[in-house]
Order: C-alpha cells, then structure tokens, then sequence
C-alpha cells in the first residue's frame, strides 16, 4: 500500500514534510517525494493529503485488562480500543512473574502489537527475569501495586542488566503518599480530601535514580505527575508522563469527580506546564496510563473510587493538543522504541510497516462511544483538535476511521 | 446548591457554604431566630412540617448532631427516621444512593446524612433522590455547625461583619473548622488559622480564604472569637504532633492565656473537650465561653434550614 | 396576573372611625380592659392592634398590652400559596393563661389565617377566652369561623383581592378592592 502525500514526521531520519510512503510485506519499502514516480509492482494508494503521518506509536504503560466477564476490558477490547485511538504496540502491564502467562500475552493475536511487561518480583524476591526476558517480557515492573523496597529494586536493575531487562519503577514512596488521594495543595484541602505530597514522587524517583547510578541497570519510572524529580532523568534513568497530567491540574477534582482520581494524582499548573516543557524537551515519554475501572468502582464517593482511567483511544490526541509532531514522535515512538528495544519507532526503509495516521478533525470525547469497556475518562466532554484516522501495523489496516473517506489514489 | 423560586431564594440541598452570601446566612440566622422562640415555649411544637419524615442518616457515630435533628424535626412536627450503618444494611455493602433510594420509597422527603467520606453528601444530593443536608462530611463540610457557631455569636455580639475570628487547633482534619471558616468569611469575618504547621500545613490559607498564623499569641491578639478545636489521640499515633503535653505548650488555650491576650474574645468549641488539651477546664466555665448555647443554637439553625428545604420542596410544581 | 383597582371602599377618616367603634365595642362587651389583650397577626394584625390600643388608652386611661403573633409555622396552604413569606417572630407580653384575647387581623376570609392564629395561640397557653376583631370580613368562608368584631364588611367575588393599606406599612389609610385584569369571571 502507499499513503500519499501526508505529512511524514519522523525525527530519527530528520523527515517532516510531505512524502508518499510505500509499504510492502509488512516494512517501510520506500520513502519518495510527493509525486515522484512509485518503483516497480501494483500498489493500492491512500490519499493521506492534510493528515499527518507518523511511525506507529508505542504505549509504555497500560494494565493488562482481567477480562472474565464480558463487560469488563480484555485484550481484544484493549486491542480495538488502542488501535482506535492510533497506537500500534503496547507495553502491557502484566503484574505476572509467570512465564507462561508472559508467552501467553506475547503470543496474542491481536490488532496490536502486545509486548507483555513482567512483575519483577514474586513472593518479596526477585522474579526469574532471565526466565521471563526468554519467555517474550520487554521489561519487568513493580507497577500497578505497591512499591518494592529499595534493595529489591537495586537487585531488579543489576540483574535485568544481566538479561537484557529494563526495569520500570513507580514512581511514588508509598509511605509519603499515605493514604493521600489527590495532589495536597489548596483544592484538596478545601475538598478535605488527604493530600499527596509531590515530594512522595521526588524521593521516589531520586532514590531510583541513585539506585541505577550505583548498580547500573536500565530504569524507566513509570508515570510522573509533577516536575521536581525532572533533573534525575538521563541516558540510562526515562520516565513517561500521561497526556492527563500534560492537559489536566487538580481542578478537574472540583465536585469530586472521580474520572478525575488518577495515580499519579493530577497536580497544579506549575507541575503541568513543567511537564509539558519536558517533553517537549524530549526529556519525557508519553503513556496513556491506561487503567479502565468498572462502573462500580467509579460511582461512590472519591474516596471510595479506584484510580485510573481508560485512555489508549483519547492519549495520543489529547498529547497533540500541546506537542508538536517532532515532540510528539520522540514521546510517543522513536524515544520508547529505542529505550525498551522494541521493533519500529522510526520509518526508515525496511522498517516494520507500524503506521498511525491523524487527521485534524475535532471531535469531543464521549465516554459512551468509548470502545474500551471502562468508560470513564477524566477527559469527557472536552474537545480535541486532532483524532487517529487510520492505523497500520506490520502493513496491515488494524483501524480505519469509519467518518473519512481515503479515497484510492 | 440554591435556585429562585418566585423571587424567594429556595434551598434545595445544604452540603456546604459554598456560595452563600452574607445576605442568605443573615436570612437564615433570621429564621432561625424564629425557631429559637419556638424553642422557649412550654410546649416547644409547631406543626410546620406536619406528616413530613426526615431520615437522619449516620455511617459515623454522632450522638449530638443526631440528636439535635431529631429535636429539630419534633419542634416542627415531622417524623425523623433514624438509620445507623451499624443496624442498617449499609453495614453489609448497600450502597449510599441505594439506601437513599430505599428511604425515598418508604416515604422519606429529605435526609439529613453523615458519612465519613468527604464529598459524600454532594454525591448523595447530585442523584437528585432527595434533599439532602450535610450533617458532615469526611474532613469536608458541617454546614448546620457552622450555622449554629454564627447564630451564637450573632447573639452575643449582636454582628458578624468585621468580626476577627481565630481558629486553633487541627484545621487540617476539621469539617468544622472548613465550614466555619466559609460562613464566618462570607459574612464579612476575618480568618485567622492557628495551629502546629502539620495540622494547619501553608496551603490552608489559599484554600480557606484565611490568614495563616502559627504563633499562638499573635494569632489570638485581638480576636472577637477564638473557636478551639479538637485535638484527637489519633494525630498523635500518626505523628503530626508529637504529644499532648507538648501540643498544650504550644497551642492550648489556658484561662490565662486567654485573659492577657484576647480577654473579650468568645470562646466556641464544637465538640466534647479534650480537657487539659486543646483547653484547660476552667476555660469553659468562663463567661466568654459559648460551650451551653450552642446546643440551643444548633436545634434553632437546624431547624432554620429543615424548614426552608421541606418547605420550598412542597412547593414544587404548586 | 396583573391588578386593578376597582374601588377604595374605607378611606383615612372612615378607618379611624371603623377602628374608634369597635375599641368601644372590646371594651364594652369585656366590661374594661381588666385582664385584656391585644394581639396583631403579622403583618398587618399587629398595626391595627396598636391602633384599637391607643384609641382604647384614650378613652379608659389604661395601657392594653399588645403581642405579635407570626403564624406561618402553622399555615396549612403553604404549598398552595404564592407569596412565601419569611417566618416572623412571635412576641407575646406574658403568660396568656386566664387572659381575654382579642385576636386582631385586616381581612377575613377563608378563615385559614384564624384558624392557624388559634392554634398557634393555644399552643403558647391556654388562654380564659379568645376573640376576633378584624377591619373588613368579606365572606367566603371555608371554615366555621365568625368575627365578634367587624370594622366594615363587603361582599366580595373570589376573583377580587381586597387590599388594605395602612400608614405603618403602606404609608396610607385605605382599603381598596382590587380586580384581576383580564380573569375571566
């Protein structure tokens, strides 16, 4: 297939302009100039004029969906969901130290490409890593669930730089966040909601960071929500921040909406604006931080409520609401690809064929039409200038918007 | 939480103070000096709210605050209903809005609730099953406190614009303290909140529209009111203040200290003493100390606001 | 629903006079003012209470105490009633046990507003006796309730509101009927 004549964005090999791009036996066969003559065989051509084209981006963070019942998020739905929304691979959060669960995940069928994130521990120890690396995981996390103790997770990172494995650590010292459910400063305390400081975070991503630098290791902090643990972030130490926190402050608390209790909390416009500099920066990654929760997990009170939210459909628009291509294809692909090893990240010829397509169509989030089954997003009603039109991984159409007519050229 | 209605202010839920002005507060105050004649009759009963039921909704324990809504409720004729989540099924899981809905089918028009969730009672009130009071939330709101701290002051002082109201103590943890500080503001007191830096953290003041002062003395000199709050065992386990004796030092309020830096100030305390903590025994037996009348002023107030949601609520559609 | 005056039926001079007779009238059929009260149903009760009090302190040489009774706790057609007013106080001058009471009001009506006025009344004491004066009764009764006395009564149609207007609260003596414009009858 070619897509013709959209604006192809890809910083590792300096494009950002228009190009028609060719894609054949799932990898990138060709990069020409709009209208140059296309090289030998029959190709099916969409008219992507007006759209921007970018490599098939890469969520770093998202649960692994239980499934079981049938109106609760499986694979399939997180699927669908993802490739509606523009990603073509995700780092699915698995908080299994089983190898065979891993494999299980790895070897999915899905629109998608699924790349299984194992639990780096098991029973307070250490996970087999080298076992799970084999078994297909990308990385081994302590998210979701509590922390693990220092020393375990200076273990996890001399160990899983023995076997390849990048650790990904939450970012928040669980003893300084307490029982704290939103970003402590002047809202919470007038909600009399308990507060999270923002330097639980801090300490937490400080301490990783010293951790790596004396054991070495790949560590990649999962999801910051403010801008003070920014200067500990280098080479070797990453981080990702959700499109939520790069458009979103503790205001969206107001009347205790509980779309909006997310973990990380939302925190004020100083910690937004100061994220999203980095990433504009390249100094951060973006994640959905997709979590989807059931109707009953949401409908009680905000203490009550779980945190999270579904976003693999709202993340990648919602982030090129403040990024730039260039920006947003460092975040959201090329930077990912490269700090987990994972295939694509850039459109070089004889790259895999991951493409996802925006068009600038503004479009307003309604959790109703949501394809992930959680339906709860802290981003409900607002307007987004952008939206995924058509998504393509390994040269296969996993998504094509139903609403714009690609005309064969 | 107000809507007009014919050019009468009709109120509909009380959660919290949000939005009132000093005019709706005063017009309330009113009221409810109505109802405190009421209250010093032989037969302290009118038939105002005559064949309407009240459910008193209680998931934390509260013996006053209950029993003063059940006074209320007598005094104007209606039936209270009183649930506790211990008896109730909201023990066994039933959730707040489905125990709401039940109540509403057994013929409930309002519910006076305390839950220990804060932004309980804006949940329960945005289901639109019934009006809902706010008789406390987490460490959100305690709307009908606040009320009745204004109505005793008021009394005594005969105003409450310009007032200099100083509260000491665990504002961090306090619905009390966050709906007295709203009222008190928004009838054109000033604010000042006085307490250990853990319990009365910086961002108090932004969030409150207060002034923050740590030092005891500065924060009391010259203040019209001083409301004493509570100070539970509890902050103590959990290490926001290292000991009673070491809280007492610095924040506890002696006759002494009160006589040599605030000596007209009123003293307000809204829940039973800690005593020898946050106040030393003789302080409630000083004649500043407004500890007796607030029980009278909390049946006027509530009493004020049960009749202006029931009333307004029959007069939907009318 | 606009209104138009269609008549003053009591001006500044006639009042007085109305209010002159019945005070000798109280006073006549109590036999003094010995053990008498006066009390205004607000709003407008409590204005003509003091009147009949002065006229009565003019001719017996004797202070009538007066109390203020607010019955909207004890209205029974409150939800069917437009005007939502503001719960007034109730201010009585002692104990009304074993004192004759002249409950004291500008129109009768339905006789809703009396009956809530004997109830609230009864509540606070019970007292030996208790009467009705009022300035105008315009019939139309809806319970068994009469006035002992009666300044001027006018036979009314229930599509008439009559309006009395006193200088204490309206800054003028008068009483006028008012007509709906535009109701069809």
């Amino acid at each position: 297939m070619v897509l013709r004549g959209g604006h192809l964005c890809d910083p590792v090999q300096g494009w950002d302009g228009p190009a028609d791009l060719y894609l054949r036996d799932g990898r990138v066969a060709a990069v020409l100039a709009p209208g140059a003559p296309p090289p030998a065989g029959q190709w099916r051509g969409w008219d992507a004029s007006g759209f921007l084209v970018v490599p098939g981006p890469i969520d770093t963070l998202c649960a692994c969906p239980a499934g079981g019942d049938p109106w609760r998020e499986d694979l399939d739905s997180l699927s669908g969901a993802a490739a509606a929304g523009g990603y073509t691979a995700l780092m699915v959060h698995t908080g299994s130290a089983d190898p065979d669960r891993i494999g299980a995940v790895r070897g999915r069928a899905a629109g998608v490409r699924l790349h299984p994130v194992a639990a780096l521990q098991r029973d307070g120890g250490l996970a087999d890593l080298g076992l799970l690396q084999r078994a297909g995981a990308v990385a081994a996390s302590d998210w979701p669930g509590q922390p693990v103790s220092p020393r375990l997770l200076r273990q996890a990172l001399e160990y899983g730089a023995g076997v390849g494995l990048p650790v990904v650590a939450v970012a928040q010292d669980a003893e300084l966040a307490g029982e704290g459910l939103a970003h402590e400063g002047p809202l919470a305390f007038a909600l009399g909601l308990r507060g999270i400081p923002a330097c639980a975070e801090e300490v937490a991503v400080a301490r990783a960071a010293a951790l790596q630098r004396s054991g070495g290791g790949r560590l990649h902090l999962a999801a910051l929500s403010s801008s003070a643990g920014l200067e500990w972030l280098g080479a070797e130490v990453t981080a990702a921040v959700s499109a939520h926190h790069l458009l979103l402050t503790d205001a969206a608390l107001r009347g205790y909406d509980t779309a909006a209790k997310l973990a990380p909390p939302l925190r004020g416009e100083a910690d937004r604006a100061g994220l999203v500099a980095a990433v504009r920066a390249g100094l951060l990654f973006l994640a959905s931080d997709h979590r989807p929760t059931a109707p009953e997990e949401k409908d009680g009170t905000f203490e009550a409520a779980a945190c999270g939210a579904s976003a693999v459909e709202t993340a990648l628009a919602a982030a090129l609401e403040v990024l730039d291509p260039a920006a947003f294809v460092r975040a959201c692909a090329s930077g990912p690809a490269a700090a987990f090893g994972l295939p694509g990240g850039t459109l070089g010829v004889g790259a895999p064929a991951d493409v996802a397509v925006f068009a600038p169509r503004s479009w307003r989030v309604d959790w109703a039409e949501l394809r992930s089954r959680g339906r709860c997003t802290p981003l409900a009603g607002r307007r987004l200038a952008h939206r995924a039109v058509l998504t393509v991984v390994a040269g296969r159409v996993v998504y094509a918007d139903a609403q714009t007519a690609f005309t064969e050229a | 939480m107000t809507a007009a209605v014919g050019g009468w202010t009709a109120l509909q839920h009380l959660c919290d103070l949000d939005g009132w002005t000093a005019s709706d507060l005063e017009g309330l105050l009113d009221t409810a000096e109505s109802m405190a004649e009421i209250l010093r009759r032989p037969i302290p009963r009118v038939p105002a709210l005559r064949g309407r039921t009240v459910l008193l909704l209680f998931y934390e324990a509260s013996t006053r605050t209950r029993h003063s809504f059940e006074l209320a409720c007598k005094a104007l004729g209606a039936d209270s209903l009183s649930l506790a989540a211990a008896t109730s099924s909201a023990a066994k899981g039933e959730s707040l809005l489905d125990t709401l809905r039940t109540a509403r089918t057994l013929g409930a028009d309002a519910v006076a609730m305390r839950h220990p969730d804060s932004g309980a009672a804006a949940l329960a009130a945005a289901a639109g099953l019934l009006p809902v009071i706010n008789a406390g939330d987490g460490a959100h709101a305690h709307p009908t406190q606040a009320l009745a701290d204004l109505f005793a002051v008021r009394r005594r002082l005969g105003r409450l614009a310009d007032l200099r109201l100083t509260i000491v103590g665990d504002v961090l943890h306090s619905r009390v303290a966050r709906s007295a500080a709203q009222g008190f503001r928004a009838c054109g007191a000033l604010v000042t909140l006085c307490g250990p830096p853990p319990l009365v953290p910086p961002h108090a003041g932004p969030a409150l529209g207060a002034r923050v002062e740590h030092d005891l003395a500065r924060a009391v000199t010259g203040a019209d009111v001083v409301m004493a709050l509570r100070v539970q065992r509890e902050r103590q386990e959990q290490g926001l203040v290292p000991g009673a004796a070491d809280y007492r030092a610095g924040w506890g309020l002696d006759a002494q200290r009160l006589q040599s830096l605030c000596p007209q100030a009123l003293v307000l305390h809204p829940g039973p003493v800690n005593r020898g903590v946050e106040l030393s025994p003789e302080v409630l037996d000083l004649p500043q100390a407004v500890v007796g009348e607030q029980v009278t002023a909390g049946v006027a107030v509530r009493m004020a606001v049960l009749y202006r949601i029931l009333e307004s609520e029959g007069a939907e559609g009318a | 629903m606009a209104l138009r005056q269609k008549a003053v039926i009591l001006d500044a001079d006639a009042m007085t006079r109305a209010l002159r007779r019945m005070s000798h009238e109280v006073v006549e059929r109590h036999g003094g003012v010995s053990g008498l009260w006066l009390v205004g149903i607000r709003r407008r009760g409590v204005p003509l209470a003091q009147r009949l009090a002065a006229e009565m302190a003019a001719f017996e040489r004797a202070q009538v105490p007066i109390g203020e009774l607010d019955i909207t706790l004890y209205r029974d057609d409150l939800t069917t009633s437009h005007e939502r007013p503001q719960v007034g106080r109730t201010q009585m001058p002692g104990d009304p046990r074993g004192k004759t009471i002249v409950l004291v009001d500008d129109v009768l009506y339905t006789g809703r507003t009396v009956r809530a006025a004997l109830d609230a009344l009864i509540d606070l004491g019970r007292p030996k006796q208790i009467q009705l004066a009022v300035l105008i009764d315009r019939g139309h009764r809806e319970l068994p309730l009469r006035a002992d006395f009666v300044g001027k009564n006018v036979p009314t149609s229930r599509l008439e509101v009559v309006e009395v207007r006193l200088r204490e609260t309206d800054g003028r003596d008068e009483v006028a009927i008012m007509e709906q414009v535009g109701a069809t009858p």
